[in-house]
């Protein structure tokens, strides 16, 4: 009897590190993965048992149920209420009405600000959540299909074992399907959030803490993976949102226009004002030449001064030529 | 100052050329009997110029001399015989015409130093320009060269009315680039 408990734990302890594994997104490049997430849990100074190594899982497994096939269903039942439940899942009601209104308050208020919603599944610090990455995948991806997401699997209480997905729109798809970003900057984000979550501050409540820790720390990653600067994905939109293209030059142009319409339109009737004042005045300007008191020449009385003579009478003569051919011609006898 | 008949240099108030001896007097005897009337700014004893041309060129001479006081602005087109030069007939002309605007004849001194007048010989094949004592000295010889020269294709092609128009159109703007010189150094 004895034996057999023994073989029921090793493998219960197998599998959850499998899981923990699978779930911190190491399936590129294991080495660096295992690499950096050491050096991130020594910069956050959390608990060695965060990272799940195959000699803690005695701790992990003594406390934790798994989670079974049910209960999960019952989480990914519906996507399509997953606005009327407000971006939490909570089917085993752990949280209180007003907490529970709180909570979804918040993330409410991240969706008003952000592309990419947030939604909570919340277990109990019994569970532990048990699944494959390939099972975990398929099953967030299938239930976020339409929208980008911000996915937490949170544990009421116990924010430092709580873990996180990023589900946005592949780009190299246009936009019709969803990926899991599996990035360092990703992990980075949910685990210092679930250490920020973990110091109790008054008056707030863990998940409230760290709800809105994540809202504030995914803003620099939906910076990075979000392009389009027009909102998708919102808690608004989860019934199934248009994909917006991003503007082109001549719309940018024309909302530059539309925007300072009254601005350009003025500069131009200035400047065309500005313009034909020039024009009019340069037009109606007078000039008077200073009258001289010009001494008389050959007893003119009017004037006496005849420029020299220009010649037109050769094409192929050059000006300079013609006129010194006009200069240079018989003037004959008075 | 260059005497208009020998094109020797002569002093600015001199009586009469102390080369050739030319004088108003004596150089009138030259142009005897000839048509000295400008109607509206032209006088066509060559008779190149039909009524059209006539009328474009009087509105050219109106719009563009508008702008400026006490210049008269007119165009001779003729032909000289021998003996006659572009330069005397100038000096002679500008001394002797009797500009009439409407009808009605022009007078005065002030109306006479103003004047300016393009010739065109169309016999001879030279164009020149004569000018009053306002005008005296006020456009360089070189000037005058490249006023000139803004019709010079267009009468090389025998379009007397299109040449004029063009030399007018130079004319216009040496004046203006004139009148600002001639304030600069009034004002020094």
């Amino acid at each position: 009897m004895k034996l057999l408990i023994h073989l029921q734990r090793t493998l219960s302890y197998s599998l959850i590190i499998w899981a923990g594994i699978t779930q911190l997104s190491l399936s590129q490049d294991r080495e660096a993965g295992l690499a950096r997430t050491h050096e991130i849990l020594t910069e956050l100074e959390l608990p060695t048992w965060f990272w799940a190594g195959a000699h803690q899982a005695d701790s992990i497994a003594h406390y934790h149920k798994l989670t079974s096939d049910d209960l999960l269903d019952q989480y990914f039942k519906n996507a399509a209420s997953l606005k009327a439940q407000g971006g939490i899942i909570d089917p085993q009601k752990i949280l209180e009405d007003e907490q529970l209104k709180t909570i979804q308050g918040l993330i409410a208020e991240h969706g008003e600000k952000s592309q990419i919603p947030m939604t909570v599944f919340l277990f109990t610090e019994e569970h532990s959540l048990a699944l494959k990455e390939d099972q975990l995948e398929e099953r967030l991806t299938s239930f976020f299909q339409k929208n980008n997401a911000l996915v937490t699997f949170y544990y009421h209480n116990e924010a430092l074992r709580s873990t996180g997905h990023l589900i946005i729109a592949d780009q190299t798809k246009d936009q019709t399907e969803r990926q899991i970003i599996k990035n360092w900057e990703v992990d980075e984000m949910f685990l210092k959030t679930a250490r920020d979550a973990s110091v109790p501050v008054d008056k707030f409540s863990q998940i409230e803490i760290y709800v809105t820790e994540l809202s504030k720390r995914s803003y620099w990653i939906e910076q990075k993976y979000i392009a389009s600067p027009l909102p998708q994905g919102n808690l608004a939109d989860l019934d199934g949102p248009a994909p917006v293209k991003p503007l082109t030059n001549l719309e940018h142009l024309s909302l530059f226009i539309e925007a300072h319409l009254l601005t350009i339109v003025g500069l131009a009737l200035t400047i065309t004002a500005i313009t034909w004042y020039y024009l009019w005045a340069k037009k109606w300007r007078k000039y008077v030449l200073p009258v001289k008191h010009m001494p008389r020449r050959l007893g003119a009385e009017f004037g006496a001064n005849v420029s020299t003579p220009l010649e037109f009478s050769d094409v192929k003569l050059s000006l300079a030529e013609q006129r010194e051919k006009a200069r240079n011609r018989d003037l004959g006898d008075l | 100052m260059k005497c208009p008949h020998c094109l020797e240099k002569i002093h600015d108030s001199a009586d009469d050329c102390p080369h050739c001896g030319s004088t108003l007097t004596r150089i009138n005897a030259l142009y005897q009997g000839s048509n000295t009337n400008i109607e509206n700014g032209i006088l066509d004893i060559a008779g190149v110029l039909n009524h059209a041309s006539r009328k474009q060129l009087h509105k050219a001479i109106q719009s563009q001399m508008k702008q400026f006081v006490g210049i008269n602005l007119a165009i001779s087109l003729i032909s000289l015989k021998n003996d006659q030069t572009l330069e005397t007939y100038g000096f002679w002309l500008i001394n002797k015409a009797v500009f009439h605007h409407n009808g009605s004849p022009q007078s005065g001194v002030e109306e006479g130093q103003g004047r300016v007048i393009i010739i065109v010989d169309v016999e001879n094949k030279q164009v020149g320009i004569s000018y009053g004592y306002l005008l005296d000295g006020c456009i360089r010889e070189k000037e005058n060269f490249n006023i000139l020269s803004a019709g010079h294709a267009s009468l090389l092609e025998g379009d007397m009315l299109q040449g004029s128009l063009l030399i007018i159109s130079s004319l216009k703007a040496h004046l203006i680039k004139a009148v600002a010189r001639s304030k600069k150094g009034h004002k020094k």
